[in-house]
């Protein structure tokens, strides 16, 4: 027979590090009791960063991060997320369907907070360690993959505009909660400066996030987690604009909207 | 959008850093208009073929492999397809993504969201459609290289006395609660074996997973149902993008069935652990 002492352990037994419900008395999250130690002492920003990390941040840097959530969330259907949402809608799904279909395709690495936040953080994290180690901005960037003559960098140009409106309050509202700059958001306003220069692409709100992340001491898997679900507020704005109207209302196609470049008509042998 | 208010902007033209396209593109459908509302569709042509035409003469499998290679398959393809989609119709209901399903319809989700849940946990990375698609990568990239010296090459960086639980040496090979798994191996030689009527040289890559496979064996390894799948996917030339899709569409019936069923019952219908059975190491 084969050793399955490791399958043993944990048939019909759950072995948990994060938390432990014990119904009718209390719950434990990382060490703390939800309802006497958490409850009406926390914000909900900082219950959720200690569930996605297991880190119970101080009140103000779990309030930026709610800031960049709001960030991250339009209620603007031409967001892919959102029309997402929007044609759950339109064919009347349910609205949580609607957000996890948006949370879901909002899990890119080209746009969405969660896996760009994870692609742009080992990004900044590698660059800057390289740079530490005397690596000049030409060569690391030189590592990236290009695309028409500019670096591809999550977090360094924005797919739809070059500008980026949420830099401003990001960086008023960190000095208002007293929170200073780090090592990370130096470095890379200073990699934005070089990029801008050479090849006309700054940072987003995508980058400046990542940075502060990462000032905060979090991994590239804690942003990840962090931020999972965070074009979720703009996607159920989208389902509720939409849901009231008619079915195959939400952007409808004529047929001849999509273009045909296949193969040509052909009969079957 | 904004107005460009940056001081450092203010000196450079504004160009877009993307240029959207103005109509979406596709070599897969052709929707031919109706003559009274440009909105109804009049006819399909399904890379080039009028769907009339398929639902006439093709079965659901050939049509199924055109829609993802763009041509129609031979006997022995489809066959081979066939095979491999009863093989993986029901992954069981150990499965995680079958388990999510039947947990998510004993709770009385509602009933539209078991598929999408148990496919999103079918997405996965380990036994899931990620681990197929970087398998069908693994073996295009090895499969003119010799088994045994890819073995030896993954043995070489490999400690398997290192690692605890279940350990894939490559992606859709392993073991599953620490040793092989049988019904696989099984599954694997009748999904198979009409292809290996064929000349050697039809089959290569079929053998070639069936020779590292064995192999494999003497490590308390082996085929998984990702390999499988992928093994199948790269003799019919399927891209690895293209496999995670197609892995899911397949094992999608059994996730449905096992899920669906399990909305019939009361939310007691299944075990719920006790305070004893969840251990967390500091308690209050």
């Amino acid at each position: 027979m084969a050793n399955s002492d490791f399958w043993d352990k944990r048939n019909q037994t759950i072995h948990s590090n994060v938390g432990h419900w014990q119904g009718g008395k209390d719950v434990t999250i990382e060490g703390y009791s939800l309802i006497h130690e958490l409850m009406g002492n926390v914000s909900y920003m900082q219950l959720h960063i200690l569930n996605a990390t297991g880190k119970l941040v101080d009140k103000n840097i779990a309030d930026w991060i709610e800031v960049c959530f709001m960030g991250l969330s339009y209620p603007d259907s031409r967001i892919w997320c959102n029309q997402i949402a929007s044609y759950s809608a339109d064919t009347h799904s349910s609205v949580v369907a609607a957000a996890a279909a948006s949370i879901l395709a909002a899990d890119s690495r080209g746009y969405g907070g969660s896996h760009a936040r994870k692609v742009s953080m080992s990004f900044q994290k590698q660059a800057f360690n390289q740079f530490k180690s005397g690596f000049s901005f030409e060569k690391i960037i030189a590592q990236a993959k290009f695309k028409n003559g500019k670096p591809i960098i999550v977090g360094f140009a924005r797919p739809i505009d070059r500008e980026d409106e949420r830099l401003k309050p990001f960086a008023q509202i960190q000095k208002a909660l007293f929170i200073v700059e780090g090592e990370y958001l130096k470095f890379a306003k200073l990699l934005s400066k070089y990029l801008f220069t050479h090849y006309k692409l700054s940072i987003n709100c995508g980058g400046y996030a990542s940075a502060f992340l990462l000032d905060q001491g979090f991994s590239p898997e804690d942003g990840y987690k962090i931020n999972s679900f965070s074009v979720i507020s703009g996607a159920i704005a989208c389902y509720r604009d939409q849901i009231p109207h008619s079915p195959n209302s939400f952007l409808p196609m004529k047929c001849s909207d999509i273009e045909y470049i296949g193969t040509p008509i052909r009969k079957v042998e | 959008m904004t107005k460009n208010t940056s001081p450092q902007n203010n000196d450079l033209p504004h160009t877009q850093d993307f240029v959207y396209a103005g109509k979406t593109q596709t070599s897969i459908l052709l929707e031919t208009a109706s003559d009274k509302n440009p909105y109804i569709s009049q006819k399909h042509y399904l890379h080039g073929y009028e769907l009339t035409d398929l639902i006439k003469q093709k079965s659901f499998i050939d049509t199924l492999i055109l829609l993802f290679t763009g041509e129609l398959p031979t006997l022995k393809d489809s066959q081979l397809l066939e095979r491999l989609m009863i093989a993986l119709i029901n992954l069981g209901p150990r499965h995680p993504a079958v388990k999510s399903a039947m947990v998510a319809g004993v709770s009385k989700t509602n009933p539209e969201h078991l598929l999408p849940i148990g496919l999103s946990v079918l997405g996965g990375q380990k036994n899931g459609a990620l681990e197929v698609s970087e398998s069908v990568n693994f073996i295009y990239h090895h499969v003119e290289s010799c088994p045994e010296s890819v073995i030896e090459s993954i043995l070489s960086q490999t400690d398997l006395t290192k690692n605890e639980g279940e350990i894939h040496l490559a992606p859709g090979f392993g073991n599953q609660y620490g040793g092989c798994d049988e019904h696989c191996l099984a599954l694997s030689q009748i999904v198979f074996e009409p292809y290996f009527t064929q000349p050697p040289e039809k089959n290569t890559i079929l053998q070639w997973v069936k020779q590292f496979s064995l192999l494999l064996n003497k490590q308390n390894q082996g085929l998984l149902k990702t390999g499988l799948a992928a093994a199948v996917f790269c003799q019919l030339g399927i891209p690895a993008r293209e496999s995670i899709g197609l892995f899911q569409l397949i094992c999608a019936p059994g996730i449905f069935a096992q899920g669906v069923e399990q909305t019939h019952k009361p939310i007691t219908a299944m075990p719920m652990l006790t305070d004893e059975q969840h251990i967390y190491p500091s308690k209050l």
